[in-house]
């Protein structure tokens, strides 16, 4: 080998590593704002507390969040003595009690179980029985509504059953979280319920198959066959509702619906864009909600004309204290725009939007992003949409469109009488109609 | 810039030599991308100068054109693709982020970042997207509510964040003022109705403080400030265990049912314990009602303090007979050195043979006044052993200050009680292990943790558990307390020393041990 290319190869070599050398260097000179160097100034900050640690001769005004937060959590990482500091869970307090500083609450920490709970119920679907738990003035637990076409009802479970045991073990003493996730369970697996049913003084027992159970939204019917009364009930506002409202009203206006009463008690909202599509279907024109931004910017949300699809009978909204957010937004559109009445108590009260964002480790944060207002400029929040007939909420659990106990019901077919020009009649009489 | 020789090996072994201007590292970094195990070093002039001067002109101007050649070629391709810069400045970030579980971004790879960035992105969100925009100075609020919820989640009452108001009760603590009731407040845990409760403890009354003139005792657990319950972290605590209770039949629903409406009531008219020892410590000039549970009485008892400033006098002595100095000591702060100093120049000068330190109801202080008293007082050095995090120890020695210059040598007795607490009991037992001094009185109070206080730059504070304090032959005490050797009930007394039987007893354990 002649001593020529001894000196070629490594030359060769050394001009391929400068070229890259020059091209590294691009990159770094290029580069601004590395996580690196964020990172790295902020680990030196302990040493910057120990500056702090002294008592200050002046008091500095501000105590900025994320330096004293990361200063405290790694001295306690080195020094605390009591135990090993978890950063996870200790990170995770820190945010909820930053959050809570605020005093808004709808701006909240979600940990990752809790994050993965709503999402499965934001796509409307999961594993169980399919029915809505509540708890008495006992400390009972009862059925408060079985979910249509769920699993519950149709092994006969009732609303109003007040639940004994499950899976022959008394539940007596638990939370109601305890007793949801001892009904839950893999899918296809069987659960027994035992049920104290008034006016029965001895339980029954319902074997009932866990199944995927859909949150259906929306559920309607002819209420009242002779006065062509129709009667829809809109659970929450999620991606299937509005799809489900479309049928609903396209099925009663088969049927030559001449009233319709819309109740939206015990809904507590869901998406701005459902409402505002929900909403385009009994306003004619104009916004149906008025979004304010932090920055003052008002960003009213217009009707949908697309959506004017069906007829318009006079109309009764149906609301209570559990009709919230959407909710509250259609509910307040139509009385703005007095396209129907609205019936039963004040409304929750909760005009603010969230934004949901997910964070690297799973969990996420809900923050309270905007404020709403209605067509007419009013804000509701923490005071609710006035009805404009009081009717106070029946005393007893109800069955879907049930008039006999449903006093609010009653209350609501009157007032939609009245608007189509017929004699209102008494309770009796109005569940003769219906059944 | 230096000249380097590499020494690049090739996989068969086939060594290279070559010389590069350039820094080391940099070439070492490259060297090591392209897999050829390198060393590289500075070049020294020798070798330099085999190398024909044409061949090292030829050299250097190839290596400088690439070196151009390959900056231009990157900044060409980042203009054309204005999106590859952006991704790539992701992918950095990512990887920066995963590096707790690889050690390529450095550092220290043992930490996990992913608690560090959850908190940042979420304070980031707050403040671009919250409805409310935060305004400047409001941000020590997100600050506060952070540091307080999250040493909350410790749940060690001794570990806890102050607000500057709370942290100003803290300082002036240590310049011996005193505001509100004038008492030092421990919490303690205790069971109580099969709960693991915080409770609210008397440690000591201040000599002069309304607490004291009130008759609050040294054990009192405090129940109730101006009627409302004192509550602990939990206040379900007992609830669950009721329900537990009924589950396992040990309780009907009945009585569950009328447990649980009380237990409601309890916990509706309730007050924090933090909150309820910030509100006897504050200063105020309304009556404060206190129900307290005292050790040996059933009923609760029931006391009213009028809240007033209490100064405390930190250091007095005296002399009881021409051989017997006496000194007490009531509060462990700055003043407190110099005071006992003071007091061992003058007992040295009126040839005084031997020293009582009386540490009744002195609630401790600050450890670094602990050590100069024991400085002062002992010629054994050995103050504590302290156990630290992480299984870490420290041996701590007591300080001679200048005050002193020697300490004293001749024998000591220490007086305590059940008051003596925290940095006290540390001293008591540095002087009875160290110099063989009688303890005499009763059982100490059992509180050797070690707090640190960080002040922070805005007036507020954190306090923390840091450590425990070890008798210096590695005796723990902590809610056992000291057992003196001369066992003696060692009332709360404002008597002066001369007509008191305890003291009197002490002089005598003096006599004793010397005999």
């Amino acid at each position: 080998m002649s001593k020529r290319i001894l000196y070629i190869l490594p030359v060769l070599l050394l001009v391929a590593m400068a070229f890259f050398v020059g091209f590294v260097a691009q990159d770094v000179s290029a580069s601004h704002g590395d996580p690196r160097e964020l990172i790295a100034s902020i680990r030196l900050l302990p040493s910057r507390m120990e500056l702090l640690s002294g008592v200050p001769e002046k008091p500095q005004a501000e105590l900025p969040v994320l330096e004293t937060y990361h200063s405290v959590l790694d001295r306690l990482q080195s020094e605390y003595y009591g135990g090993k500091v978890n950063d996870r869970e200790m990170t995770y307090d820190a945010i909820r009690g930053m959050l809570a500083s605020l005093n808004d609450p709808y701006t909240r920490f979600l940990d990752p179980t809790s994050y993965k709970q709503m999402r499965e119920e934001n796509e409307g679907n999961f594993v169980g029985i399919g029915a809505q738990l509540d708890v008495n003035t006992k400390q009972q637990v009862y059925i408060k509504e079985p979910l249509p076409d769920s699993p519950a009802i149709l092994a006969g479970v009732k609303a109003g059953d007040i639940i004994l045991r499950v899976d022959n073990k008394p539940i007596a003493g638990l939370d109601i979280d305890q007793v949801v996730k001892k009904i839950r369970g893999a899918e296809g697996t069987k659960v027994r319920l035992t049920l104290l049913r008034a006016p029965k003084q001895t339980p029954v027992e319902i074997y009932i198959v866990r199944r995927v159970v859909e949150f259906r939204m929306v559920r309607s019917k002819m209420l009242d066959k002779t006065n062509k009364i129709g009667y829809v009930r809109l659970y929450g506002f999620n991606e299937h509702s509005d799809g489900q409202m479309d049928d609903a009203l396209t099925e009663l206006d088969r049927q030559k619906m001449k009233g319709l009463i819309l109740d939206l008690r015990q809904n507590p909202g869901g998406l701005l864009p459902v409402a505002i599509d929900i909403g385009s279907r009994f306003v004619e024109s104009g916004p149906i909600v008025i979004i304010q931004e932090r920055d003052g910017r008002r960003d009213p949300l217009n009707v949908d004309d697309s959506k004017h699809n069906h007829k318009k009978p006079p109309l009764v909204v149906l609301v209570d204290r559990s009709s919230a957010s959407a909710s509250e937004i259609v509910s307040g559109a139509i009385q703005d725009n007095k396209t129907g009445t609205l019936v039963g108590t004040r409304t929750f009260g909760k005009a603010r939007v969230q934004t949901v964002t997910a964070l690297v480790d799973g969990s996420a944060i809900a923050i309270t992003t905007a404020k709403y207002l209605t067509p007419k400029g009013r804000d509701i929040n923490k005071v609710g949409v006035q009805p404009d007939v009081q009717a106070d909420s029946p005393k007893t659990a109800v069955e879907f469109g049930d008039p006999k106990v449903d006093t609010q019901l009653v209350k609501a077919m009157n007032v939609l009488k009245g608007k189509m020009g017929l004699p209102s009649s008494q309770p009796a009489v109005a569940s003769g109609g219906s059944r | 810039m230096w000249y380097n020789a590499i020494e690049a090996k090739a996989r068969g072994g086939f060594r290279l030599i070559f010389m590069c201007p350039g820094f080391p590292d940099a070439v070492e970094i490259i060297a090591s991308g392209i897999r050829a195990s390198v060393r590289v070093r500075q070049a020294s002039p020798k070798e330099w100068f085999k190398l024909r001067i044409k061949e090292q002109l030829v050299i250097t101007v190839l290596v400088v054109a690439a070196m151009v050649a390959g900056f231009a070629a990157r900044s060409h391709v980042n203009a054309r693709d204005p999106e590859a810069r952006v991704l790539r400045e992701d992918t950095r970030q990512l990887s920066a982020y995963a590096s707790n579980t690889s050690s390529d971004a450095g550092g220290r790879s043992d930490v996990d970042l992913r608690p560090l960035e959850v908190f940042y992105s979420a304070l980031q969100h707050v403040r671009e997207d919250y409805v409310e925009p935060i305004q400047k100075n409001q941000e020590h609020e997100l600050t506060y509510g952070a540091l307080r919820a999250m040493l909350d989640s410790l749940r060690d009452p001794q570990t806890r964040f102050l607000e500057p108001k709370e942290a100003a009760i803290v300082e002036a603590a240590g310049h011996g003022k005193f505001n509100g009731i004038g008492a030092a407040l421990w919490v303690s845990r205790a069971k109580v109705s099969g709960a693991n409760e915080e409770q609210v403890v008397v440690e000591t009354t201040l000599p002069g403080s309304p607490a004291r003139k009130a008759g609050l005792l040294t054990g009192d657990v405090i129940t109730t400030v101006d009627g409302k319950n004192v509550l602990p972290y939990n206040p379900f605590a007992r609830v669950e265990n009721m329900i537990k209770a009924t589950k396992n039949g040990q309780l009907t629903q009945d009585k569950l049912q009328k447990m649980l409406e009380s237990e409601n009531e309890r916990i509706k008219n309730g007050i924090g314990f933090q909150k309820a020892i910030d509100q006897m410590t504050t200063a105020g000039d309304k009556e404060i009602a206190l129900t307290v549970s005292r050790p040996g009485v059933k009923a609760p008892v029931k006391i009213k303090v009028q809240p007033a400033l209490t100064t405390v006098d930190p250091v007095s002595f005296a002399k009881i007979n021409p051989t017997v100095g006496y000194i007490r000591v009531n509060l462990l702060i700055d003043p407190t050195k110099t005071g006992v100093a003071d007091a061992v120049a003058e007992f040295r000068k009126d040839g005084v043979k031997s020293i009582v330190l009386d540490l009744r109801d002195c609630p401790g202080g600050s450890f670094d006044v602990a050590q100069t008293v024991a400085g002062s007082l002992m010629s054994d050095r050995r103050m504590s052993i302290l156990q630290m995090a992480h299984g870490k120890q420290r041996s701590l020695k007591a300080n001679v200050s200048e005050d002193v210059k020697t300490p004293w040598t001749g024998p000591v007795a220490v007086i305590v009680n059940k008051g003596t607490a925290g940095t006290a009991e540390v001293l008591a037992a540095a002087v009875r292990d160290g110099v063989n001094a009688q303890l005499v009185g009763s059982t100490t109070f059992g509180d050797n943790l070690q707090q640190t206080y960080v002040a922070l730059q805005d007036g507020s504070a954190v306090t923390m558990t840091t450590g425990k304090y070890l008798t210096p032959k590695g005796g723990d005490y902590q809610n056992k307390g000291l057992v003196p050797n001369v066992v003696i009930a060692a009332p709360t007394t404002d008597a002066p020393a001369a007509n008191d039987p305890v003291v009197a007893k002490a002089v005598q354990s003096l006599a004793g041990n010397k005999g």
